[in-house]
């Protein structure tokens, strides 16, 4: 039976099929292909074009002065892949405040109680999980100049860098923490970070999705450590804080970070207009299962035209050991250089959590269908 | 004949092995698929790329 079963037109189906779903799971974990040193922008129009820098660094140029004509996108220019990739943002509900003759908002004014504790009278600082009010007019510290190749012709061209403002490009960069804290709606955009992320549900949890944004939630927890365990002489500056929206962060629930509580009461609109703003490319986001990791650096980049935003696709994943990878790999990237966001090549990892995810989803029914029959 | 299958059979059970060590299913459902899966694919090609009769 084995040697009928060899020699059957099943196997030779099989033969044909799988290698295709293979191509199939590999475009959908597929980042962006882009050569070394080389970055996918978007033009005003929201087109994107890929803009590479020479081998030599890049040399500080108006960071706004978009240069490249928009139909020079070369023939080899992808789309990105939705799973991992790097692109430039839209400012959408939270617009820059002007940094003068502003009304400070909340923001910072009052320390937010540290997530996980007894909420702390004034802390320091550096301990603040909630940004300064005020904007400064070079919000941006010096190394993060290097993160915004601005438009330019598709090959061989250096990109232009953020405005000169920030500084010198070839300035030290200081070692960035990754870490998390809650955040309320009416305490976003954060000030004075590094730089931030936030987990963007495009739903609230249903019912049958309890269990994966509880275990989205616990793999959040599980890698990056609380902003309240930084040493208390760390600058806000060095903080890569990726935030979850809540209602409420002054609970008790929430104090301890008890993810039952975190996830009923996520802040849908904050993970909506995070989505939104890092959709230059109006891919949809916000229809796709989600979650999304999304990330700006620095801080106020989000509300720059053309600015680059990190941001992870977890709409293929199901289980909480691949969670705990993609966060792992997050914290990686958060605290990476901008400019290394770009995912150059292939992502054998995201093929191989695909496969693996797609496989723990169907392989029980289908086993089941198997013996039934 | 005999070779033929028994070789097939061998490839397919060492590529299912090294799938599911380096997928690492969570669910046995999940191996067990991936395992029948890559066997299937293993023996359809080495079939494609040896068909009987030679």
């Amino acid at each position: 039976m084995a040697f009928r079963f060899l020699n059957s037109v099943i196997a030779q189906a099989a033969a044909a099929l799988v290698p295709a779903l293979i191509l199939a799971w590999t475009l959908e974990a597929y980042a962006q292909k882009l050569r070394p040193g080389c970055v996918r922008l978007h033009d005003e129009r929201g087109r994107s074009y890929v803009s590479c820098k020479a081998e030599s660094k890049a040399h500080s140029r108006p960071r706004h002065a978009p240069s490249a004509a928009p139909g020079a996108t070369p023939p080899s220019a992808r789309r990105v892949a939705p799973h991992y990739y790097f692109r430039r943002s839209a400012p959408s509900a939270y617009r820059a405040p002007s940094p003068l003759g502003r009304a400070a908002p909340s923001i910072g004014r009052q320390p937010a109680p540290p997530v996980g504790r007894e909420a702390a009278p004034a802390p320091a600082p550096a301990r603040t999980e909630t940004p300064s009010p005020a904007p400064t007019a070079a919000p941006s510290p010096p190394r993060h100049e290097t993160q915004v190749p601005v438009s330019g012709p598709t090959t061989g061209t250096q990109p232009k860098p953020g405005p000169s403002a920030t500084g010198d490009l070839r300035q030290t960069r200081p070692q960035l923490r990754a870490v998390r804290a809650l955040i309320e709606p009416e305490q976003m955009p954060p000030r004075d970070v590094a730089g931030y992320g936030i987990v963007a549900f495009t739903t609230r949890p249903l019912p049958h999705d309890i269990e994966r944004y509880k275990a989205v939630c616990e793999a959040y927890k599980a890698t990056l450590t609380s902003v309240t365990e930084l040493p208390l002489n760390t600058p806000p500056s060095e903080q890569m804080i990726t935030y979850w929206p809540v209602t409420s962060k002054n609970t008790p629930e929430a104090q301890r970070a008890d993810c039952a509580h975190l996830v009923a009461n996520y802040a849908l609109r904050l993970g909506l207009d995070a989505i939104q703003d890092a959709d230059k490319q109006k891919e949809g986001l916000a229809s796709r299962r989600g979650p999304f990791l999304i990330a700006w650096a620095p801080s106020d980049s989000r509300f720059v035209p053309d600015a680059l935003v990190l941001v992870m696709d977890l709409s293929t994943l199901d289980t909480p050991r691949s969670f705990v990878e993609v966060f792992q790999d997050w914290r990686q990237h958060i605290t990476d250089n901008p400019q290394l966001w770009h995912r150059n090549g292939f992502d054998i990892e995201a093929v191989r959590r695909v496969i693996r995810d797609t496989f723990d989803r169907y392989g029980d029914g289908v086993m089941r269908l198997i013996n039934k029959t | 004949m005999l070779m033929k299958v028994g070789l097939l059979g061998g490839l397919g059970l060492i590529a299912s092995l090294l799938a599911l060590y380096w997928v690492e299913p969570d669910t046995s459902g999940g191996q067990a698929l991936l395992a029948i899966v890559v066997f299937a694919v293993v023996s359809g090609v080495g079939r494609l790329i040896w068909p009987s009769g030679s």
